[in-house]
């Protein structure tokens, strides 16, 4: 991450890259951060079924239920009033990202956990390893298929996101979509066409690894 | 202080509402083997999983060779009891070769070098008869070299007790065989085992004790002959009426 990523001013290495990159850094961000969330919520959901791991999952769901600007009018207002230091940061859009993108990052990862028995990590407990060093060495490269298809799914979703990147974006931060969104609201429609030309080719690329990762981990 | 491998006191264990291990006892030597048998939900391997570490008890004390694993304000981790389970599922990991998943907990938990985990696992492969089989895929193996690679992966651990959960309920009969075969040898060198089974055939043949259980009691204790001879209890007698006419 660039130095100064969270403070309220753009960081110095991002202000000379083009707007794809940005694009791809806050899109990139964003997968990683959900799909590191949607482990944990995954696995409860998986492994230990019950009431408390049903609201979890379904509290995700809802968050992504709600249309794009109610969140994020909901976190300029918290950004605001609350956390302000966060307040048109990069971290806030990101987490605008994963509130909204969660779900997608959970499905891809619980699919795949539900075809990593058990019994091979208690095997490999019975062999030594702790609980999380049996995860780690054991279904984290089992499941390996299903984080890259939550990681595409995810990048994918964010790169073309729009209502919650024009409100939450740090000051001169722009996005594929949101320099889209302007030039066309302006009338430049030739500027936006490479732009747009670049999102569906970018767009089309998430989508081929989602459907090649989607067959592995459906044992395809 | 007495030789037992394995010593369970009044241990008990429920699932929700469930009862699957109900105040069981059981002590068992070095080098003795326990066979358990039971209709299926009896706790059988609730038994093998709360010896493994694998499920905490309720009530009661464990001890394994002499050591408190399980008891009030003690629960041991299965990483660090030194107990070897097979599984009915074999549990190889198969995004490794046969090899890879001998010596993977050696490396990474004995802390031994390449040469010398691969040594120690070639020894095991070997004995359990398929050393040949060292650089395939779990997937390229039958269900019963499937089930002899987890033997030796648990081998290559040095246990001091292997534990095996109904090792041939998956298998095709042929294959049956060939694993018992690995399990007799292992109980001729002196391999102290716990092992839930159907195989009556073992049972008689391998066991020094038959344990008999029904909703999580214990019904019967006896030596093979014995309880296959002359049981004692009623519902013993009924289960291997079931069992031995069929």
């Amino acid at each position: 991450m660039p130095p100064g990523a969270f403070s309220n001013r753009l960081p110095h290495a991002f202000r000379g890259r083009t707007v794809a990159r940005a694009s791809g850094f806050g899109g990139g961000l964003a997968a990683l951060a959900a799909t590191v969330a949607a482990v944990p919520v995954a696995l409860l959901v998986v492994r230990r079924p019950g009431r408390a791991s049903a609201f979890i999952e379904r509290a995700a769901y809802a968050s992504h239920a709600l249309p794009g600007i109610v969140i994020a009018l909901a976190l300029v207002f918290f950004g605001a009033r609350v956390a302000w230091p966060l307040y048109q940061t990069l971290a806030l859009l990101v987490f605008a990202y994963v509130v909204r993108f969660l779900p997608q990052a959970i499905g891809p990862c619980r699919s795949a956990l539900l075809q990593v028995r058990p019994s091979l990590e208690e095997a490999a407990r019975t062999l030594g390893r702790p609980r999380w060093g049996a995860f780690a060495s054991i279904a984290l490269p089992l499941i390996r298929p299903g984080l890259v298809g939550a990681l595409a799914m995810v990048f994918l979703t964010a790169m073309k996101e729009l209502p919650a990147t024009l409100l939450l974006s740090p000051p001169g931060f722009q996005s594929l979509a949101t320099h889209i969104w302007s030039a066309t609201a302006e009338g430049f429609f030739a500027r936006a066409a490479a732009p747009a030309l670049l999102l569906v080719g970018l767009s089309g690329a998430s989508l081929a690894l989602v459907l090649r990762t989607e067959g592995r981990v459906s044992g395809g | 202080m007495d030789d037992l491998a394995v010593r369970c006191v009044g241990i008990r264990k429920h699932f929700g509402t469930l009862c699957a291990v109900d105040g069981v006892s059981l002590a068992l030597p070095r080098g003795h083997i326990l066979a358990l048998l039971g209709p299926s939900g009896c706790g059988k391997t609730t038994i093998l999983r709360l010896l493994a570490g694998l499920e905490e008890p309720e009530a009661g004390t464990i001890e394994i060779g002499g050591r408190l694993v399980a008891g009030p304000g003690v629960y041991v981790p299965p990483e660090r009891r030194r107990v070897g389970m097979v599984f009915q599922d074999y549990a190889l990991f198969p995004h490794l070769t046969v090899l890879q998943n001998v010596t993977i907990a050696q490396q990474k938990v004995r802390k031994r070098n390449n040469d010398e985990a691969r040594r120690v696992a070639m020894s095991v492969l070997e004995r359990v008869g398929i050393p040949e089989k060292a650089d395939s895929y779990p997937r390229q193996l039958s269900g019963g070299q499937q089930q002899r690679v987890a033997i030796a992966r648990a081998l290559a651990m040095d246990p001091k007790i292997m534990l095996f959960d109904e090792p041939t309920s998956a298998l095709d009969p042929e294959m049956i065989k060939e694993v018992l075969d690995v399990m007799l040898d292992l109980a001729k060198a002196g391999m102290t085992m716990v092992v839930v089974t159907h195989e009556m055939g073992f049972a008689r043949a391998a066991a020094d004790r038959v344990l008999f259980m029904d909703e999580g009691r214990v019904i019967e204790t006896a030596a093979p002959d014995q309880l296959f001879n002359n049981p004692r209890e009623q519902r013993t007698k009924l289960f291997l009426s079931k069992i031995l006419t069929h």
